[in-house]
């Protein structure tokens, strides 16, 4: 391969070298005729040739042309300038700015339809490709973070596969229990959330995102949650280029939660209540560190200890993750002519995760292009991905955090070692996180195809027709190895607790998991202009077909060790299969009417068939309408104002219905009972949750305001919108929780209403600052607020739980908090036993407040001068709290922070009131604890009260960090000719964060998953990690 | 030519929609059936009770403790709730018994209903007859509970609670119908088949019905003005002919359980061996406690060996045991402490014992004692004692000797004969029902002398006379459970707990 891409450098060397001898270089600088300043990125193109360059970031160029030829300079917002070649070696140009052009700039909105800025009636903002993979995201949902306002994007995990189990959500939360992510439709055609991470990034031009609903009528339901529009790149109709882009970044542990670092292994105490160091525990609830040389583990055989100096060993838990790499290679063609363009680009990433031993791949290949064929246009894009995962499955935090101080973890890294081997292990309790990585794995093979091929046909000019076949499949192929082991007699007999079955044996399960969507599209465009008027009319029709099958098989104890197949068990296969499939029909129409150029009124509607609801409920239409005007058109105040050069006013309300529901949700289903079948006797048992077989849609209604305006000649803009949202007959998913007395745990029904709303602005000057001599500060400022309500539930329910501590409750946002805590006084003061000393529970969970954000602030910002640009993300969230799971186990240990504040003694438990008659708290001053050590810090009454463990949620995070090098053109020109262009960048993602004091756990950011139910944690997820690295990309 | 076009689209996906009106009818579940005959049902139902009531890990990992059979060793975390008696609405006591039993009437319920329909009566009695047994637990541990409402679905969201007593009362008067229906019924070859407890014996589900009432009744005995009551229907259960369950009677279940996971005897599941044959780990949490080991021990019973194991020390004849409640050490465990023995723990296929004969027996001797049935009490709790010593292994040979020659079990030689019954009772029923003994420890606060934990963290010195609400109810039913008032787990008794 690499053979290959040298020689085809040389030979694009040869060729470019002939047509360079016979010109001379010439070289310029282009400025504004506003400002004066340098414009980067000015296309110099000589005419009738395809000989072309772009100006630097200081506005100069290079270029070798002959006397007599003419160079064409254009520019968006400028007026396109031709400047005849003589003798002169340098020629520098001044642009004239053009509002008319400027207005040219087109915006893909739904199903691929460019529509200009000032026909939108809705909020809309784009990221370009560039500024989604400054900092070279894997993925590029998490490129888009801090980028965009009201989007926020939330990773919920670290590990090699942390790609998948990425949020993304717009304006906030509107179903209680159906889909809140964002839609994501690829060059037109919808595409499962879960193919986020099998899309390149670096395949990306532009990312369009529509944050409302009104998109809907075109894409349908799932378009209510607002809509990532993702264009692939085509190829360039000039020629062809070749790029070449290495990215390589490395992982590391950032942080871990605060530890103390007093006290060491033991779960006993004596007499006094004092701690006593225990050579094999788990627990760290041992006496203080004396640096004394004691004892680690159980004796070994030959009747010796691991002797160890009874100290904290400072960095031995972070010592045991690695550096993980992820390095990315991308080999990209873009060609074409005027009959049709390609874009071909080949992507691998390897990547080494910081969890040692796992790792991943990902090869992608992308085919994208467009033909002319006579009245026809075909336009096809074609994506194959293949991912290879192989990682672990042990919860190996777990085993590395809760190790006590004294003991020295990394020592055990080698398996075969002395101390390190399984038997001799100082953990009586917890097995090796070293053996826990070989013993527990899994592999997966994942292979994505996504593709679609659209036929234009234009029979008239104001016509044209077009037919659409979009496919993604996603194909998942698994198996997880548990591994045999057999404990030495020795190691068994001692009492050793993992020792207890001595013999482990093997243990295999398969899975398959196949999903596929098919989307067939045909829709009529007709535009016509009568006078004053423009009118565009689409209609439309769309079939949509899902299917998703997942296959699962296990076997336990395996005969031969470690032959992983299902053959190779005993006892029976244990197995499953799940099948769901769907489909939906609709009819559109959308039309779209412009008076003058400056107002434009946007009417659309939906019918739609949805396979999952039965004949009388399957069959509803939405409409959306939306105005937008362009004030700056048509008073003349503003028109020839020199400070206000744009100002649109947009306003519009959509009505979207949401089938939300899995398919054959509408009865309850009966299974076969625990156990069952034993041999040929079956036993079922009826489903704990029952359903509404007249199950409706969900509807959400939805009305925006908002309005851009821009400042001089729009290098300052503000885009700000105002929403609300208000979602009836809600689809409860998973069932509102019912009492276990009805006979039912959960039931599917549609109820209750909620009310989202907010206001986002996105403030960008570019640039801020700009000098002649190419110095630009460009600032991107976007913020959100969102806040929602419940206005409804279910007759008498205050209250449905989501799973996780989170739950919508009525009259509140949601989802909210709420976990168990102590019992309190009027004044909130925790009620402690007068006896005990010990806080009281209590059977009323406490609500801490929404899990969502409220307030959410991304911060852009770059720097350019001469080649260099220093460009920065940063976000912050706010308003929401969260819940450590992982603390309250790290309390059991006795590893946590907390439980050594009090110095491991009895203590008056701080703020803490005693009942003396009902309705009567007095400060307790003197009533300590009745137990200090592990019998108070690990039990149930602090452990499993996980109020203990809430903390605010907020955040700073430095989400991106670049510094990037363009190696000037002329030096190009001059030294290594056959390159077009080369840059560098050091590269660094979510380098710091910042977080309030009473947050000494984790990022908040990580969550138990990717679902409605956030702002909960435990040791499943791996820790946060920084990232940084470098990329070169080299252009032919 | 724009408005043709229009039309003809119009006209393409109308005819989509309306004549290929079977494209969308693909909502029919491929993988769960919606619907299944009552037989079905029936098989899963008694299967699950089996592991959710007398079965379950749940029924013995307090009472066990709080009954001084077993005691949890050292080197393990935890039990705090059951060594302390210290427990809240979230504890698994709390919660799991409700949930379990609750998820088992629902398959009752529909049994009930689909056999109604269907005409098979059989089924309804054992439906009834069932929905007691699960209804007498639910009173026994939280006491007021959903009943007139409880099992309806979307009909009664917030189910409203009803007294204890009067399901009590309601679930007497439902025996009645199913012993009527046992008498009645036919059943079919394939419903006898259904029937994994009695393989269609209406006899025997007429005796276990009948032997259920009989617990019930004798479940008031403390309350005052309560004997008119129970003799008149105690006189309705004489009439039907069925009598009690008797020596070698009895309900047990068993589908055919298999050295499978999660196909084997659940209580062996739990407290037993591995498919691989090694032991479990509940199995080394719970070993011998010394109250419980010291009556078998002293008194020359031959039962000490099939109730625990010897220690590993070689010898085949030492016992150790744990007080209840100790601080244990390090090296207390599975190898130097007894564990549960092989006369409970018999087989992973082991018939899982829903009502054993001798407890019908030792309740008839109770009742007989009382005067409130026919026969003579000693005959009742001499062959109770008999039942338990076979049910273990042993043979009446040595049951007799034992009940000769033993001051703690001679009839003759005890006189209080209740504290006699209930504390033989509380002996034999190690390790098949261990909520039975606390129920009666509840009524009758015997044996008097069961020791209460001696664990630092025991702050009331008093075995809990229930279990609280689960925390899931005062979620989503809060109206209701807070109607019924605080409950704390020592002082909110039962209401046939009057003493």
């Amino acid at each position: 391969m690499k053979k290959l891409v040298l020689s085809l450098f040389l030979f694009l060397y040869w060729g470019l070298s002939l047509t360079h001898a016979q010109s001379k270089n010439i070289t310029g600088k282009v400025i504004a005729d506003n400002d004066g300043l340098p414009i980067p990125g000015v296309s110099v193109l000589i005419k009738g040739t395809k000989k072309a360059t772009v100006t630097g970031a200081d506005g100069k160029f290079t270029i070798s042309a002959s006397p007599g030829d003419i160079l064409q300079l254009s520019y968006i917002g400028f007026i396109t300038q031709d400047v005849p070649v003589g003798n002169q070696a340098v020629l520098n140009v001044k642009l004239i700015t053009d509002a008319q052009t400027l207005s040219e700039v087109t915006v893909t909105t739904a199903l691929g339809i460019k529509r200009k800025p000032k026909e939108i009636g809705y909020a809309t903002q784009q990221v370009t490709g560039k500024a989604l993979t400054s900092s070279r995201p894997t993925n590029l949902a998490t490129g888009l973070s801090g980028k965009v306002a009201g989007l926020q994007i939330s990773q919920a995990n670290n590990q090699i596969d942390a790609g998948d189990q990425v949020r993304v959500v717009l304006r906030g939360n509107r179903s209680f229990q159906g889909n809140n992510q964002a839609l994501l439709v690829l060059d037109g055609i919808i595409v499962p959330l879960n193919q986020l991470n099998s899309i390149n990034p670096n395949d990306i031009e532009s990312v369009n995102i529509l944050k409302g609903a009104n998109a809907a009528a075109l894409y349908g339901s799932d378009a209510a949650n607002g809509v990532m529009i993702v264009s692939t790149k085509r190829g360039s109709a000039d020629g062809g280029s070749v790029s070449y882009t290495n990215s390589t970044l490395m992982n590391r542990l950032s942080y871990f939660p605060k530890m103390q670092t007093e006290f060491g292994g033991g779960t006993t105490q004596d007499d006094f209540g004092f701690g006593q160091y225990t050579p094999f525990e788990n627990q760290t609830f041992g006496d203080r560190f004396d640096g004394s040389l004691r004892p680690v583990g159980r004796i070994l055989q030959d009747g010796t200890y691991q002797m160890v100096p009874y100290t904290y060993k400072d960095g031995e838990k972070e010592s045991f993750f690695e550096t993980g790499i992820d390095e990315q290679n991308d080999i990209s063609y873009s060609g074409g002519n005027e009959n049709g363009t390609t874009y071909i680009n080949v992507q691998r990433v390897n990547s080494k995760g910081y969890v040692p031993g796992d790792k991943s791949n990902r090869t992608a290949f992308r085919i994208n292009g467009t033909r002319k064929i006579g009245k026809f246009l075909a336009d096809y894009s074609f994506n194959y991905t293949q991912r290879n995962y192989d990682k672990s499955t042990n919860q190996v935090y777990n085993n590395v955090i809760n190790t006590p101080g004294n003991i020295p973890l990394t020592e055990y890294s080698d398996l075969d070692s002395k101390y390190g081997n399984p038997n001799d292990f100082y953990n009586d309790y917890y097995i090796s996180p070293y053996f826990g990585l070989k013993q527990y794995r899994n592999k997966e093979r994942r292979d994505d195809l996504l593709g679609n091929l659209s036929l234009t046909y234009k029979p008239v000019d104001w016509l044209s027709l077009m037919a659409r076949g979009g496919l993604s499949t996603k194909n998942s192929q698994g198996k997880d190895f548990n591994y045999a082991y057999t404990y030495s007699d020795f190691a068994h007999d001692s009492g050793k607790g993992v020792a207890a079955t001595q013999y482990n044996r093997s243990s295999v399960r398969d899975y398959n998991e196949f999903e596929s969507r098919y989307t067939g599209d045909f829709l009529a465009t007709a535009t016509k202009t009568f006078n004053q008027f423009k009118f565009t009319l689409i209609g439309g029709a769309q079939v949509i077909q899902k299917n998703y099958k997942y296959i699962t098989a296990q076997g336990n104890n395996l005969v031969v060790d470690n032959l992983f197949n299902l053959s190779n068990r005993t006892g029976e296969i244990v197995g499953s299969e799940l099948e769901r499939n769907s489909r939906q029909l609709a009819v559109f129409g959308d039309l779209t009417a412009t008076y003058n150029d400056f107002l434009t009124v946007h009417v659309s509607g939906r019918n739609e068939w949805d396979s999952r609801l039965n004949s009388n409920n399957r069959v509803f239409f939405y409409p959306a309408v939306d105005i937008a005007a362009t004030l700056t058109d048509v008073i003349p105040a503003l028109k020839e104002s020199k400070v206000i050069s744009n100002l649109k006013l947009r306003g519009g309300i959509s009505k979207v219905s949401a089938v939300q529901v899995d398919p054959y949700k509408l009865i309850s289903t009966i299974n076969p009972a625990s156990g069952f079948p034993y041999g040929n006797t079956a036993g079922y048992t009826v489903d704990n949750q029952i359903n509404d077989p007249n199950l409706k849609p969900e509807n959400t209604l939805s009305k925006e305001l908002g309005f851009d305006i821009g400042f001089l000649n729009n290098r300052i803009t503000l885009e700000t919108s105002v929403y609300l949202q208000n979602t009836k007959n809600q689809q409860i998913v998973n069932g509102i929780d019912l009492s276990a007395s009805t006979g039912f745990t959960t039931a599917v029904i549609n109820t209750g209403e909620s009310e989202n709303k907010g206001f986002e602005f996105s403030l960008n000057a570019a640039p801020v600052i700009g000098l002649s001599n190419g110095f630009r500060w460009n600032v991107g400022i976007n913020y959100s607020y969102n806040t929602n309500k419940v206005l409804g539930l279910y007759g008498d329910l205050s209250q449905l739980g989501l799973g996780d501590n989170n739950y919508v409750v009525l009259g509140q946002s949601f989802p909210s908090l709420q976990v168990s805590t102590y019992q309190t006084d009027p004044q909130g003061r925790v009620i402690v036993d007068a006896n005990t000393g010990l806080p009281i529970a209590s059977p009323i969970n406490k609500d801490f407040g929404q899990t969502n954000p409220n307030h959410i602030l991304g911060v852009n910002t770059s720097f350019t001068f001469k080649n260099f640009t220093l460009s920065g993300v940063a976000e912050y969230r706010s308003g929401n709290v969260f819940y450590s799971g992982m603390a309250s186990t790290l309390d059991f240990s006795g590893i946590s922070y907390t439980s050594a504040q009090a110095g491991r003694e009895r203590f008056i438990y701080p703020n803490s009131v005693i009942q003396t008659s009902p309705g009567v708290f007095v400060p307790n001053t003197n009533v300590t604890t009745i137990q200090g050590n592990g019998s108070f810090w690990s039990d149930g009454i602090r452990t499993n009260t996980a109020s203990n463990y809430v903390s605010s949620a907020a955040f700073w995070k430095i989400r991106e960090l670049s510094l990037a090098y363009q190696v000037p053109a002329q030096w190009l020109g001059a030294h290594a000719s056959f390159i077009k262009n080369a840059s560098i960048a050091l590269v660094g993602r979510n380098l710091f964060m910042f977080r309030p004091s009473d947050n000494i756990y984790t990022d908040p950011e990580i969550n138990v998953g990717t679902g409605n139910a956030q702002g909960v944690n435990n040791l499943n997820q791996t820790p946060p990690t920084r990232i940084y690295g470098f990329t070169a990309t080299i252009g032919f | 030519m724009k408005k043709k076009l229009i039309y003809i689209l119009a006209a393409l996906v109308f005819s989509l929609g309306a004549c290929k009106k079977g494209y969308l009818d693909i909502n029919e579940n491929p993988n769960s059936p919606t619907a299944v005959k009552p037989a079905l049902i029936l098989t899963g139902a008694l299967n699950n009770t089996a592991a959710s009531t007398t079965g379950s890990s749940i029924f013995y990992s307090f009472a066990a403790l709080w009954m001084n059979y077993w005691m949890t060793p050292g080197g393990v975390s935890g039990w705090y709730e059951e060594r302390s008696y210290n427990f809240t609405t979230n504890w698994s006591g709390s919660t799991t018994l409700w949930a379990n039993i609750y998820d088992n009437l629902t398959d009752y319920a529909y049994l009930e209903k689909q056999s109604k329909a269907s005409g098979q009566t059989f089924f309804v009695g054992v439906a009834k007859t069932m929905k007691a047994w699960d209804y007498q637990y639910l009173v026994d541990f939280y006491g007021n509970v959903p009943y007139t409402q409880a099992n309806q679905s979307v009909n009664f969201l917030n189910p409203k609670y009803d007294k204890a007593q009067d399901i009590y009362e309601d679930l007497v008067k439902q025996l009645d119908t199913a012993t009527n229906l046992f008498k009645t019924a036919t059943v079919a070859p394939a419903d006898a088949a259904a029937d994994i407890y009695a393989h269609g014996d209406l006899q025997k589900w007429g005796e276990f019905a009948n032997t259920l009432k009989l617990r019930i009744l004798l479940r008031q005995s403390e309350m005052p003005g309560r004997e008119a009551y129970i003799k008149a229907e105690i006189a309705k259960i004489s009439a039907n002919g069925f009598g009690y369950i008797e020596t070698d009677g009895g309900m047990f279940n068993n589908p055919g359980y298999l050295n499978t996971t999660g196909k084997q005897n659940p209580f062996w599941s739990v407290y037993g061996y591995g498919v691989d044959g090694t032991r479990t780990a509940s199995h080394g949490y719970m070993l011998a406690s010394t109250y419980g080991m010291d009556f078998l021990k002293n008194n020359n019973d031959p039962r000490l060996g099939k109730f625990y194991n010897t220690i590993n020390d070689g010898a085949g004849s030492t016992y150790v045991s744990l007080v209840w409640g100790q601080e244990v050490n390090f090296d207390q465990t599975i190898s130097t402490v007894s564990s549960i023995g092989e006369g409970v723990l018999k087989s992973f296929d082991q018939d899982q014992p829903i009502m054993t004969d001798f407890e019908s027996l030792f309740i008839q001797a109770e009742a007989a004692q009382r005067g409130w049935i026919a026969g003579d009490a000693r005959a009742y709790y001499e062959a109770a004692v008999k039942a338990n010593f076979l049910y273990l292994g042993l043979t009446a040979a040595e049951a007799d000797t034992y009940l000769t020659d033993q001051s703690v079990a001679n009839w003759d030689a005890n006189a209080d004969k209740m504290a006699l019954i209930i504390k033989q009772k509380w002996a034999a029923m190690n390790g098949t029902n261990d909520i039975e003994p606390w129920t009666d420890y509840r009524r009758l606060e015997l044996p008097a002398d069961m020791p209460i934990s001696i664990a630092s963290t025991v702050t009331t010195r008093k075995i809990p006379v229930r279990m609280l609400y689960p925390q899931r109810e005062y979620n989503t039913n809060a109206a209701n459970v807070i109607a019924q008032g605080t409950i704390n787990q020592f002082t909110s008794r039962i209401f046939w707990d009057v003493q």
